[in-house]
């Protein structure tokens, strides 16, 4: 499972900010000259077509997250660091090794761009087809594209590798607590007096100015009650500026 | 011993033919006349929050929205019914009816 998320632009712009900068110093220190391209793409635009599927991908956990790159066998470092050399250079282990310690470099200088320590490459996972890197909707993950003459190099990287640099969030009000929220609940309250049991006919034949004794003694307490609930209190009618009132004898059963 | 069960099966309602029957208005007075109800006489009201409502103690005091002079209301089922004034004949509460609705 992976929570469900997005880059947003303050980590779009800090990874074009940060990252291309550090690919066109990997380029000086590493490549022949050739004319390149690098560009920052927010993987929720870029889908399994956009990247190269049958290529194998190695990947790098930094700590914070991980970052993915073509593996050590790919012939994309070739052409890249190469150029248009590629066809002159021979395909022995001294290249190889040039290859795989530029490899490195470029893995640590992007991670060292971002503030984070370098790792050690060799000891990185084993090459595995394009997997549930690959861009999706939602996904927060960022793709830096190297282009040179006929090479594409595609690195995928978590999003959460430039967390630390991201404003701290805003402090939210906290939540107000069930009790304080029922607490703080309006409830219209009646004050009522169990009056009268009566057959339904002589309520029907009720006139105004007749008088209607009730069952209830004069003596009988005044209930508080909210709706139809059963009574919450009981006390006794009085008078308070003008107002009717009713103060309290004891609780209700 | 064991005895045979049958399942009972019930009919469709059947179609009134034709016409409109009468009502059960009629009859129905006169038959539920007799039902005893509860009339509840309903002096004032007011809002309160829950936390006032539970902070009430025995000697506390209710202000009321209602005037001493309003008539109270007869309620049935929580519904008002009459209205009028609470008085007193011997030692019962009674209501002079001013209306009923």
């Amino acid at each position: 499972m992976r929570p469900y998320g997005f880059v947003g632009s303050s980590r779009l712009r800090l990874a074009e900010a940060l990252l291309p900068k550090a690919v066109a110093q990997w380029m000086q220190q590493w490549c022949f000259v050739a004319p390149g391209h690098i560009t920052v793409l927010d993987m929720d635009t870029v889908l399994h077509d956009g990247i190269q599927p049958d290529q194998l991908w190695q990947e790098v956990d930094a700590g914070r997250g991980k970052l993915w790159i073509a593996s050590r066998m790919a012939p994309v470092w070739r052409h890249t660091v190469f150029a248009d050399f590629c066809g002159d250079m021979p395909v022995d282990r001294v290249s190889d090794q040039m290859l795989d310690t530029a490899r490195a470099d470029l893995i640590n200088s992007l991670l060292a761009a971002m503030s984070l320590a370098a790792v050690s490459v060799a000891a990185s996972g084993a090459p595995e087809v394009l997997g549930n890197f690959a861009g999706h909707l939602g996904s927060t993950r960022l793709l830096l594209r190297l282009v040179r003459a006929q090479a594409v190099l595609d690195i995928v990287f978590d999003a959460s590798l430039l967390e630390h640099y991201l404003l701290p969030a805003k402090c939210v009000r906290p939540l107000l607590t069930r009790r304080q929220a029922l607490g703080s609940t309006h409830l219209a309250v009646q004050v009522c007096l169990p009056f009268a049991q009566l057959p339904l006919r002589y309520i029907e034949a009720l006139r105004p100015g007749d008088i209607l004794v009730g069952n209830a003694q004069l003596s009988q307490p005044f209930q508080l009650r909210c709706g139809q609930s059963l009574a919450l209190a009981q006390g006794f009618l009085v008078q308070e500026q003008g107002r009717r009132a009713w103060q309290i004898d004891a609780g209700a059963d | 011993m064991s005895d045979k069960i049958d399942f009972i099966e019930l009919d469709a309602p059947q179609q009134v033919v034709a016409g409109e029957p009468p009502l059960l208005h009629e009859q129905a007075m006169h038959r539920v006349g007799h039902v005893q109800v509860e009339l509840v006489a309903q002096v004032g009201s007011t809002h309160m929050t829950v936390d006032e409502l539970f902070a009430l103690r025995a000697g506390d005091v209710v202000r009321l929205d209602e005037q001493i002079n309003e008539p109270v209301v007869l309620c049935l089922n929580g519904k008002v019914v009459a209205r009028g004034s609470l008085v007193a004949v011997e030692d019962n509460f009674a209501i002079l009816l001013s209306e009923i609705l």
